[in-house]
């Protein structure tokens, strides 16, 4: 495999990755200080998808319907927060896995009501609509770039806030002593609902990013939901570290598998079954990866205080 | 005895659904209420591990696929004479309920088994979610088999030969079903309240304490999610059989999220609460289906109410209005 | 002095930057009542946890009659005789109080897997668990959720669990913990009937009943062992006296019991 490909590949399991940390981030986050299991953190992904790309779509600016995308995201994770979730932090998991799919099914079936059942398409900012040449011989997509790029830069907006601010403070506190918090006045439902927003948010960042890569669909959340869990399960649950690393991880073996199996077994297999068992290894690997990460670390690569 | 006077009601209104279908000239209603069986009883199979063991499974339908496959990979190579395996001795297919159908349970348990020691090592949402996981990764493993029809699905021409009787008549068909039912049910009934059952509950309750007393947890645990895997297989088997269609979406986790919802709605850890829940939830697609072709918009909130408000679902709102 | 039946040698664990147990040895000879008193964060449960098998130390052994048990699960080790009762009461709250200690018999009996058998019917596993609760005086609340016991009760229960399993060495964390008068007077008079025909390790707060108990005690400060004795020499024992800050000097002059929990 010529060399361009594979440093093609790899960005290209950056770019995933960088999608899966995106939703990872919030879920972890959830689970981390509120040790609520979320199934529905997929539909806000889908909800920044539908918004951006009808926004996009009406007013002709990529910007206006990410900002839609956002928005929207996040709005309606703040009113899911208030009107169901905050009932469901001190409950069963198996409470919370109930509700949060019960939700999946009304967003569904919402989106497919107002949208209807067709998918949608979006085309990438003009801006960004061409390749970069970042080696001679390898032009590579810069809305695909552009994507790596928002998600360092979230990744060091995160550090920062969860470093550096009051809010912070206060979220790397409540995952460990929740009552201490509370007992020191802050308003904790107030920074729940902001936590399950901002997880909301970067959620519906990605679903709106995505909507240019692949065609935006009902179904879409549980998908990236999937592999979201997948993600954070490795990484350690409430670990945004993790998060990062578990997303990276999962997103780069999950693109070159789908490469670099069918290459493998192509040398001495016939070309037909070559394929077959690559699609099918290539499909298990990152749940093969998972596996592996917990027989050896139980808790995931890093187990978060109190997880 | 609320309870026993239930569970009667349950198989005695189960045992007569035949005759709605009769009253009401609409032979459907015998198939949808062989899925209101067959949904039953990988419910209560759940029920053993969720409901007792407190084990939170997410990836139930890969039993519930394995069994369906295991039943149909065999019935189609029975087909068209063709062998399973040539190698390193020869394996054909198989018509006969009384061979596929042990072997889909078996498969069933035998796959748990392999999957819980690494499971077992995990806990509360990690369990969650490697259960999912492991599902997930079954589903990818059908749909990439192109000789059993990939992502469409594999096609049966006619449902088992079972001695002395026509599976192919529905009505026989749903009463063998409602007696495999009523076997498990008593096994499982058994069991929870056997010397098993009382380890898998001890350790849902306290884990630590249990291996104080000198009990090797994973080992008990084990045992029952095989028991539950090879449960789940057998409704997975006759899945297949009602359909005459296997796919991946079987495995789906969209599968494994109806089945605990099945148990919570119907109220876990009493067995019996499973078989109520199966019947709502069937009945309720049915009804709700017949107004609005979005009915799972309706569905959804039903769910978040009964999580939030229903601590102990249908069963327990039942056995609280008769003791009044 | 006859051969230990618990063996502690050299034990070692810290978290960290914290020295949990530092170089702990001790022995347990058969019958004999060992207490282990220290101010709060001595490492008194660290320790429990270490012999019980539900901590791995980081260096040392412990001896169970002289075989090396330091690498057995927790359950294996409640099997071969080694009990343990919980600092905060660990029971089963959704069975009833036989149905707890039924489970101890069970354990014991290393036969649980039956299918079909109710346990509740089984003489082999209620004759024994009848008789542990009537040694602890429970035997009238057999009937009742584990959960509406009162908390002197749930620590009898506690004890009735541990006694059912028959072992040969009991690890004791803080029995009479939140326990009031009359319980704890009970609970002594339990301990001290087994005495003879068990071996107890007692970690204890309250001097009371340590001093009715104890043949010999142990006294650890952070991590590590610094007296041990009969009874009366380690209440004159300097070293002691400075672990406890001087907050009970008058008191044990007097030779009056001190609680020294704080």
């Amino acid at each position: 495999m010529p060399a361009l490909l594979f440093v093609e590949q790899v960005l290209n399991g950056l770019q995933f990755g960088v999608m899966l940390f995106l939703m990872a981030a919030g879920l972890t986050l959830v689970f981390g200080i509120m040790r609520l299991i979320n199934l529905a953190h997929g539909s806000f992904y889908m909800v920044g998808a539908y918004l951006c790309a009808l926004a996009a779509g009406a007013s002709g600016s990529f910007l206006l319907g990410l900002l839609a995308g956002l928005a929207g995201a996040a709005l309606v994770g703040a009113a899911v927060e208030f009107l169901v979730i905050r009932r469901l932090y001190d409950r069963d998991h198996l409470d919370q896995v109930l509700a949060t799919f019960g939700l999946i099914l009304f967003f569904n079936e919402l989106v497919k009501i107002l949208f209807g059942p067709r998918p949608l398409l979006l085309d990438p900012p003009a801006l960004l609509s061409g390749a970069v040449e970042l080696l001679p011989g390898l032009p590579y997509p810069a809305y695909r770039l552009a994507i790596i790029g928002v998600g360092i830069a979230v990744a060091l907006g995160l550090y920062l806030l969860i470093r550096h601010s009051r809010l912070g403070m206060i979220i790397r506190a409540g995952a460990t002593h929740r009552e201490i918090v509370a007992a020191l006045g802050v308003n904790i439902r107030l920074v729940y609902t902001l936590v399950f927003g901002l997880g909301a948010l970067l959620a519906g960042l990605a679903g709106a990013m995505i909507g240019p890569l692949l065609s935006v669909q009902i179904g879409m959340g549980e998908e990236i939901l999937i592999l979201t869990f997948v993600v954070i399960v490795i990484g350690g649950i409430g670990s945004i570290k993790g998060a990062l690393v578990g997303a990276l991880l999962v997103g780069v073996t999950d693109t070159l598998a789908r490469v670099l199996l069918p290459l493998a077994f192509g040398a001495f297999l016939e070309p037909s079954a070559a394929a077959g068992v690559a699609a099918s290894l290539a499909s298990m690997m990152i749940y093969i990866v998972m596996a592996l990460v917990l027989v050896w670390r139980p808790h995931g690569l890093f187990p978060a205080e109190g997880a | 005895m609320t309870r026993v006077l239930l569970i009667a009601a349950a198989f005695g209104l189960l045992a007569l659904s035949p005759l709605a279908a009769w009253l009401f000239d609409d032979p459907f209603l015998v198939t949808l209420f062989t899925r209101v069986v067959i949904l039953a009883l990988a419910a209560v199979a759940l029920d053993l591990v969720l409901g007792y063991g407190g084990l939170v499974s997410l990836g139930h339908a890969a039993f519930l696929g394995i069994g369906a496959y295991t039943a149909g990979i065999l019935a189609s190579h029975a087909f068209d004479g063709s062998a399973f395996m040539t190698w390193p001795f020869e394996i054909g297919g198989s018509a006969q309920a009384l061979v596929t159908w042990p072997l889909a349970m078996l498969t069933g348990g035998l796959l748990a088994a392999v999957l819980a020691p690494i499971c077992l090592r995990t806990a509360g949402v990690h369990f969650i979610m490697i259960t999912l996981a492991f599902a997930q990764m079954l589903y990818y493993f059908f749909i990439s088999l192109p000789r059993y029809g990939g992502e469409d699905g594999l096609v049966l021409f006619a449902r088992a030969e079972f001695p002395g009787l026509d599976l192919g008549d529905d009505v026989t068909f749903f009463y063998l079903c409602l007696i495999l039912l009523g076997g498990y049910f008593l096994l499982a009934r058994r069991l929870v309240a056997a010397r098993l059952g009382m380890v898998l509950r001890g350790a849902k309750q306290n884990p630590g304490r249990m291996a104080a007393l000198g009990f090797p947890l994973r080992r008990y645990q084990l045992a029952v999610y095989a028991i539950s895997g090879a449960g789940t297989a057998l409704a997975g088997a006759l899945q297949a059989e009602l359909d005459l269609f296997v796919s991946p979406t079987l495995l789906s986790w969209h599968q494994s999220g109806e089945l605990v919802v099945i148990v919570l709605l119907g109220g876990m850890g009493t067995l019996i609460g499973p078989v109520f829940g199966a019947a709502a939830l069937v009945l309720l697609e049915e009804v709700l289906g017949r107004f609005t072709e979005h009915w799972m918009f309706v569905l959804g909130p039903i769910l978040v109410l009964v999580a939030l408000f229903s601590r102990r679902g249908l069963l327990g709102w039942l056995e609280a209005r008769l003791s009044r | 002095m006859t051969a230990a039946l618990l063996s502690v040698r050299g034990l070692c664990k810290s978290f960290g930057a914290v020295v949990a147990s530092e170089a702990v040895t001790l022995d347990l000879t058969a019958g004999e009542c060992l207490a282990l008193i220290g101010p709060n964060g001595a490492g008194k449960s660290t320790l429990l946890a270490q012999l019980a098998g539900a901590l791995a130390p980081d260096a040392g052994q412990v001896l169970f009659e002289d075989r090396d048990i330091s690498r057995l699960p927790a359950h294996a080790r409640a099997l071969a005789g080694l009990g343990r009762t919980f600092q905060t009461s660990s029971i089963f709250p959704e069975f009833t109080v036989l149905q707890n200690v039924m489970l101890s018999v069970q354990a014991q009996s290393r036969r649980s897997f039956g299918l079909w058998r109710p346990a509740g019917g089984d003489v082999r596993l209620t004759a024994p668990a009848r008789a542990a609760l009537e040694a602890v005086g429970l035997d009238q609340r057999a009937g009742l959720p584990a959960a509406e016991l009162a908390h002197g009760e749930q620590r009898q229960l506690e004890l009735a669990m541990t006694l059912a399993a028959e072992p040969r060495v009991l690890l004791l964390d803080e029995p009479m913990a939140g326990m009031a008068g009359a319980d704890s007077q009970r609970m002594i008079e339990v301990l001290r009937g087994l005495k003879g025909r068990v071996a107890l390790l007692l970690v204890e707060h309250d001097m009371d009943a340590v001093f009715a108990l104890a043949d010999r005690i142990a006294v650890m400060s952070l991590g590590r062992v610094i007296a041990e004795g009969p009874p009366a020499a380690v209440r004159d024992d300097p070293a002691v006296r400075e672990a406890y800050l001087g907050e009970s000097e008058d008191q044990t002059g007097e030779g009056e019991a001190t609680d020294a929990a704080s």
